[in-house]
């Protein structure tokens, strides 16, 4: 690590400027749109969202809408794709899946990818509250190699549905389908399986994703897993964007291991897909 | 733009590896950040004994202007921070402004029957009251800022799920406060600035078990007049402690 080569990132931070006016590629590799039930957010809505990009200088927005994660795929899934089409450019949607009615899921899959423009998938196995490991993720997983796309995952250890862990037979399985561990694994617990998990699997990518997080494993993350293979994402608007970019632009981390993590994995990632 | 932290910690940390220990290691990491002053608490008051880490704090800050002692207090009850008027008077001893509570971690109810000497006393001398929101709930803050008005009682570590509840209460009490440590709602602080204005917000880094770029960031990203981001930045704070009326120093 040597934060001192390259671009002085506290300065760019100080500055307030877009990370992009110092040549920074930045791609948001996990976030959302719209309101959520348990907490209040102020203006979810996709406009106010670019206006923030635009802040940031954030170029991209990899999204999956908050009723897709949990209260109504399908309703979910359109209202990604209204995003996708107003924003073409800023904006790349997941389709999201519901485990419980697996029978479902193909058709869901085909229409978001085909009918919508998803591209992606993204799956939560802790609102679903069904392990990622279970018999009715199946069919998404095979649409996903079929498709050869990628799937990120909310991961959080401690629970028994998707701690890193339970990635492993699915990565080996599918080694054409690229897995996103949202979040690393939530916990220092958490973090220390995921980095495990993503040394052992190439298809394995973790990203940044958390509303705290120490610099100590901000670090250590990017550093252990490989700063190639480690993606900047937000929850954003679900949080504020702008404590996981300052956690990463003012770390001890070098500049290179910052732009990849910013987005240029990502980009090469999106560069895979079908 | 000065940059003053109304939320770090010196000491060793029971539950993580965390990115220093040392005064030395603070005021370094502060120099890279580019924070100038900070508010300083010692671990040891949270994880081992809240006088003795007292203690040991204003040893590690002797000298080093930069760093302001925050104590870390406890409820009058069983006679571990002497009685009210003994605690104000070893405060202005040390020049000590704010305060730290830990009612869960250190097994105590806010509410008056336990803490109203404590509290009655700081609310008294204008003190400034750090509390985490993990601490304590959000119908014992009401009551806290309701029963001490010219308390200022800063929520710490707020999180992203509690702007129903803060909004709730910053509409009836003007002296309550929030820092940034943690203070990660979607455009949350736009939300403040337009609702309340800039007087309500401290910078506060949570360091060392938090990240301070995340709260830097926020400072520098936020969109507002220069004024109000100074206000969040530095203003506030120093605001707060000079309004802190310190008791006559006393001898122990």
């Amino acid at each position: 690590m040597n934060g001192s080569s390259g671009l002085d990132w506290m300065a760019v931070l100080r500055s307030g400027r877009p990370l992009s006016e110092a040549g920074i590629r930045v791609i948001d590799a996990h976030a959302h749109l719209g309101p959520y039930f348990n907490f209040y957010i102020p203006h979810p809505d996709v406009d106010t969202m670019v206006t923030m990009m635009e802040r940031l200088g954030t170029e991209q927005a990899w999204i999956c809408s908050i009723p897709a994660c949990g209260a109504d795929i399908g309703r979910g899934n359109d209202t990604t794709a209204m995003a996708v089409r107003k924003y073409p450019d800023r904006f790349v949607g997941y389709a999201s899946v519901n485990p419980h009615y697996p029978e479902r899921m193909q058709a869901e899959l085909e229409r978001s990818f085909d009918e919508l423009g998803l591209r992606m998938i993204k799956v939560h196995p802790s609102i679903m509250e069904y392990p990622v490991s279970g018999p009715g993720y199946e069919p998404a997983w095979r649409f996903a190699a079929e498709r050869r796309t990628i799937v990120l995952s909310h991961t959080w250890t401690g629970g028994s549905v998707c701690a890193p862990k339970q990635f492993e037979p699915l990565a080996k399985e599918y080694p054409d389908v690229t897995f996103i561990l949202g979040h690393s694994g939530g916990t220092p617990a958490g973090y220390v399986e995921a980095i495990e998990v993503a040394q052992k699997y190439p298809n394995i990518y973790l990203d940044l994703c958390r509303s705290v997080m120490s610099r100590v494993w901000v670090e250590r993350i990017v550093t252990e897993a490989g700063p190639d293979r480690v993606l900047w994402g937000t929850d954003f608007p679900f949080i504020d964007p702008i404590y996981v970019l300052g956690r990463l632009a003012s770390s001890a981390l070098s500049d290179e291991a910052k732009r990849k993590v910013f987005g240029e994995n990502a980009v090469k990632l999106r560069g895979q897909l079908v | 733009m000065r940059l003053f932290d109304a939320n770090c910690a010196v000491g060793t940390w029971p539950s993580d590896r965390v990115a220093y220990e040392t005064v030395d290691e603070l005021l370094a990491e502060m120099d890279r950040l580019g924070i100038e002053r900070a508010l300083v608490s010692h671990t040891l008051a949270q994880h081992f004994d809240a006088p003795e880490g007292n203690r040991i704090l204003m040893q590690v800050l002797a000298g080093r202007e930069r760093l302001l002692p925050c104590w870390t207090v406890l409820p009058l009850s069983c006679g571990e921070m002497g009685s009210a008027q003994e605690l104000i008077q070893d405060l202005a001893g040390a020049n000590v402004r704010a305060v730290r509570l830990y009612p869960r971690t250190h097994s105590y109810s806010l509410d008056i029957w336990q803490c109203g000497d404590l509290l009655g006393a700081l609310s008294e001398r204008r003190y400034v009251v750090l509390i985490d929101i993990d601490q304590t709930d959000w119908s014992e803050v009401g009551r806290t800022c309701a029963a001490y008005p010219d308390l200022s009682l800063v929520i710490t570590q707020l999180g992203y799920r509690q702007f129903r509840f803060l909004f709730g209460l910053w509409a009836q009490h003007p002296n309550l406060y929030c820092d940034l440590s943690n203070f990660s709602t979607y455009l949350g602080v736009e939300e403040v600035l337009q609702r309340l204005g800039s007087d309500r917000l401290l910078f506060g880094s949570g360091l060392p078990t938090l990240d301070a770029g995340g709260a830097i960031a926020r400072v520098f990203y936020t969109r507002a007049p220069e004024s109000d981001i100074e206000a969040i930045a530095h203003g506030n704070l120093e605001r707060l402690l000079a309004r802190v009326q310190m008791g006559k120093e006393g001898a122990r």
